[in-house]
């Protein structure tokens, strides 16, 4: 029983532990894919996106 | 007790080797001539509308103990890390989407020159702005092998005039059975559906203006 807790006690310390980047809304693994043209057509679209809503 | 291990071991493993949400499509290809030329400036804006996404169902052993210390793991994991587990046709499929247009368009001088905008506040009467709003994008449940489906409106605006619009609602093939087509095929099929009734209807409209 006491081993049982003490697994259950590492798993949520390594998930706890984890949590991925994200820009501009986009986890970090996403944005590592696109190309440089890509990513400034979300920063730009954001942006101007923030303007309108303000 | 081993067995509890075991059992928390396969949910874990279960649910890493799920399909990958995060993969993103290379930029699509085109290679179709177009045989159009339009001695005119144009401005592609893209427009998000709203988006539907699904999420990786969580794989169940039906030991009681191991389900409940599993589920709570992974409820965790989804909350922390949503974009490892949510399949969406969202801003990084959209991006290479309206990059990969522009590209085509670009590469077969169907404009002088063609530019992505974010806002339409730089255009001239004569200047062209085509406009591809993503009204919808849905990607369907597991049991569906997330089909993508997409509703997009083109619209071509000139001198400040709606000269064409259509919408255009496309779906992705997920596959049959045991022959399932990956998340990132799935995209790079049913973006280049899009692409196609995108530039067909291009076509469409410059066919109507020179006949006017």
């Amino acid at each position: 029983m006491k081993n049982i807790f003490i697994c259950i006690g590492i798993a949520f310390v390594l998930t706890a532990c984890v949590t991925d980047k994200t820009y501009h809304g986009v986890s970090e693994k996403s944005w590592n894919q696109l190309t440089a043209e890509q990513q400034q057509l979300i920063i730009d679209r954001d942006l101007q996106q923030s303007k309108t809503k303000n | 007790m081993k067995k509890n291990y075991l059992v928390l071991l396969i949910i874990f493993f279960l649910n890493s080797c799920t399909p990958m949400p995060e993969q993103v499509m290379p930029p699509l290809q085109y290679n179709m001539p177009i045989n159009l030329h339009l001695n005119k400036k144009a401005y592609l804006q893209w427009k998000v509308g709203e988006q539907y996404s699904s999420t990786v169902p969580v794989a169940l052993s039906g030991n009681p103990i191991a389900d409940t210390i599993g589920v709570a793991i992974i409820n965790r994991e989804y909350k922390r890390n949503p974009g490892r587990f949510t399949f969406t046709y969202g801003k990084p499929q959209q991006a290479v989407f309206m990059t990969s247009l522009k590209n085509t368009l670009e590469q077969q001088h169907v404009f002088n020159t063609i530019e992505i905008i974010t806002h339409p506040h730089q255009i001239n009467s004569d200047d062209v702005l085509i406009t591809v709003e993503f009204k919808m994008t849905r990607v369907s449940s597991a049991d569906e092998k997330y089909k993508i489906i997409l509703d997009a409106e083109l619209a071509i605006i000139q001198g400040g005039k709606l000269q064409f619009n259509r919408t255009y609602l496309v779906e992705s093939n997920p596959g049959r059975f045991f022959s399932t087509i990956s998340f990132k095929n799935q995209q790079t099929d049913v973006s280049q559906q899009l692409m196609q009734r995108i530039i067909f209807g291009i076509k469409q409209w410059s066919y109507q203006i020179k006949q006017r």
